[in-house]
């Protein structure tokens, strides 16, 4: 047996370098609180029982933010080049700067403030850690013609950033949001927390992006409320990552509601994707869908547990789920669970999870025609995933996402 | 064109092809029968390539070269198509995108330019009014929900459009009404020219009524018993198997 080397003291190493402005603010202090009560989720916690983020931050180089603001050229990353946005740039966790488009987006920000319903140690942290809540919101009945890019870029002057913002979209408006890194090979730990707040008969199209960030660990916690009449649709797309855990939580708080959620997650090498959601249906009349997919490659790991909750009151609720995964080789793993949780009695709900191998047959059949080994596996994989993005409605990056993931799956 | 030379191969251990020798030269049509369990399956898996299948003895070589040593793709380039006994639904890959990343890539492999979209459409709807089949078959997911007869209607279309040297027909029969048959059969035929070949594998003589074979060949046991010409197929029709199972090897 090996015995572990000296465990880090996360806890006292983060209470050194806790940011000063941060220590004067009540709602900063009293999430530092809690969070140092708590402490980081261990081996034994039910929610991080797949992903050991103890572990895996012990790994990294000293936790510590950057200190002050950097100047930095924060050009749109390629993802977006050539195309007009309404563009908000994060510099090591901290808003830094928006190049708004229209004026119907506002950005602000003002002093943090906890939601009441924060219940995850990260949770905390990103509210101790965060300088301040930055505010975007899209006036009342707007449609925006540009996306709202929000950019995390890095100087790798922190190992820890905290990014943290709210979205509202007042009544009647209508955005395509994206939010990713400026690609990077910082070995860094980013703790983000975002809110969309969607009211009522809004409509929000969401791409998160998660890509060319190869040595940063992630936990995103990332929470989209639907007020009545809304319509939200999110993919969550997981390409090249190392370590990454996205608590994406979606609150129907309203009837009428058409939510989506998507996923995608293309783990390899030796790294880890856990996507954790909850869907919690509060009110009646609204529908949700559910579809996560992973191929997992190498020795890397998936994990995908779902949560829907349907509320005693949210009766006649349309809730759907499903996760599918293929697995590449024999080393790589998938740890799935459906977790549904409904107390109204007039619903319809389903789940289904799969996981499986690539069909060999299939295979074979395309090779027959000619067609070689590698462009086969992409095809066949291709043909898999394609639904994650394909139903999404965002017509200007599609091609994009494609390319994206075909580029990936030509690698396997 | 094809030369098979003792061949010897099996599955998981178990032989099944106990020394097969074959020749097939261009324009040739040469049906392989059999009962259930003699081995002609396996024949049509060996020699496309199926992995599972191994290879304890013997040569084949097409057009001068090894074919044992290719993968199924190259095999494909070189000029090899096999219709499958039960050809695979793939949800999510059309025919036609299929179609054109096969035939760009035997194209590539070949030396020749890729077709473009114009030149390959073209190509498909000359194609298609050949073997009869719908475009609105060939938009969709590779098999999916097809039926029966649509499904061996497409892997006649996919011969159509690789314009193979040697087809290799498994069972392309089974399955089959009359009319799907016949369309089918046509397909095959006007697709027969002085440089290609053909080997069909069927258990009954009916397909051979639509498709006249030149050679006919009985395989037992893992062993060619009996070839002749398409006399022996009718024979065969009327007398059964048994007649050859109670036979001497003759090969």
């Amino acid at each position: 047996m090996t015995i572990a080397t000296a465990n880090r003291n996360l806890i006292s190493e983060l209470e050194s370098v806790r940011p000063a402005d941060s220590k004067s603010e009540p709602a900063a202090s009293k999430a530092w609180e809690r969070f140092r009560q708590t402490g980081l989720p261990g081996q034994k916690s039910e929610e991080y029982k797949y992903a050991p983020i103890a572990r895996q931050l012990e790994k990294l180089p000293a936790l510590k933010p950057a200190a002050g603001d950097v100047l930095l050229p924060t050009p749109l990353p390629q993802f977006l080049s050539g195309q007009t946005c309404n563009y908000i740039v994060f510099v090591d966790g901290r808003f830094s700067s928006a190049n708004l488009a229209e004026k119907e987006v506002k950005v602000t920000t003002r002093s943090m403030e906890e939601s009441s319903d924060a219940n995850d140690p990260f949770e905390w942290l990103n509210t101790a850690f965060s300088p301040a809540l930055t505010i975007i919101t899209v006036a009342e009945g707007v449609s925006l013609q540009h996306p709202i890019a929000i950019v995390y870029h890095s100087s790798g002057r922190g190992t820890l950033v905290n990014p943290r913002w709210t979205l509202q979209l007042l009544k009647g408006s209508k955005a395509t949001v994206i939010e990713m890194c400026q690609p990077h090979a910082y070995e860094l730990f980013q703790n983000k927390k975002s809110v969309i707040q969607a009211e009522d008969k809004s409509s929000l199209e969401y791409l998160i992006l998660q890509d060319g960030t190869p040595a940063q660990t992630e936990v995103n916690h990332t929470e989209v409320r639907c007020a009545p009449s809304s319509y939200a649709s999110c993919l969550t797309l997981s390409l090249n990552c190392r370590f990454v855990r996205n608590n994406m939580k979606l609150v129907v708080d309203g009837s009428q509601v058409e939510a989506h959620l998507y996923g995608l997650y293309l783990p390899s090498g030796d790294s880890l994707i856990d996507n954790h959601t909850v869907v919690d249906h509060r009110q009646p009349e609204s529908f949700s869908n559910e579809l996560y997919k992973g191929v997992m490659n190498d020795r890397s790991k998936g994990v995908f547990n779902g949560k829907i909750y349907v509320r005693p009151q949210a009766q006649k609720t349309n809730a759907f789920q499903s996760n599918r995964n293929i697995l590449l080789s024999e080393n790589a793993s998938v740890n799935t669970k459906p977790q549904l949780e409904i107390w109204a009695d007039d619903v319809k709900c389903s789940h289904g999870c799969t996981t499986g191998q690539l069909d060999e047959e299939a295979l074979f059949y395309l090779r027959s025609r000619g067609i070689d080994k590698r462009s086969a596996y992409a095809m066949l994989l291709h043909a898999f995933v394609a639904e994650t993005f394909t139903e999404m409605k965002m017509a200007q990056w599609k091609e994009t996402i494609d390319g994206l993931v075909t580029s990936r799956l030509l690698k396997v | 064109m094809l030369h098979i030379h003792n061949l010897r191969a099996g599955i998981e251990g178990k032989e099944i092809l106990k020394g097969i020798n074959l020749d097939v030269k261009p324009g040739e049509v040469h049906a392989i029968m059999g009962p259930n369990g003699s081995g002609k399956s396996t024949l049509a898996s060996v020699l496309s390539g199926r992995e599972e299948y191994e290879v304890t003895e013997g040569e084949v070589t097409f057009m001068g070269k090894n074919l044992l040593e290719m993968e199924p793709e190259d095999r494909a380039r070189e000029g090899i198509f096999l219709a499958f006994q039960y050809p695979v639904e793939i949800p999510g890959v059309s025919t036609v995108n299929f179609m054109k990343t096969a035939i760009n890539q035997i194209r590539t492999y070949r030396g020749q330019e890729p077709l473009d979209a114009v030149a390959f459409l073209k190509l498909m709807k000359e194609k298609m009014k050949l073997v009869e089949i719908d475009q609105s078959l060939l938009n969709r997911a590779l098999n999916e929900g097809f039926s029966g007869g649509e499904k061996k209607r497409n892997e006649i279309f996919q011969m159509a459009m690789l314009e193979p040297r040697l087809s290799i027909l498994d069972e392309t029969d089974s399955g089959l009404d009359i009319d799907a048959l016949r369309i089918v059969a046509n397909g095959v035929n006007k697709l027969r020219n002085p440089s290609n070949a053909t080997v069909v594998v069927t258990h009954y003589q009916r397909l051979l009524n639509y498709i006249v074979p030149d050679y006919v060949h009985v395989l037992f046991n893992g062993r060619i018993v009996k070839s002749g010409d398409k006399e022996l197929a009718l024979e065969l029709e009327k007398k059964g198997y048994d007649w050859i199972k109670n036979e001497p090897a003759t090969a």
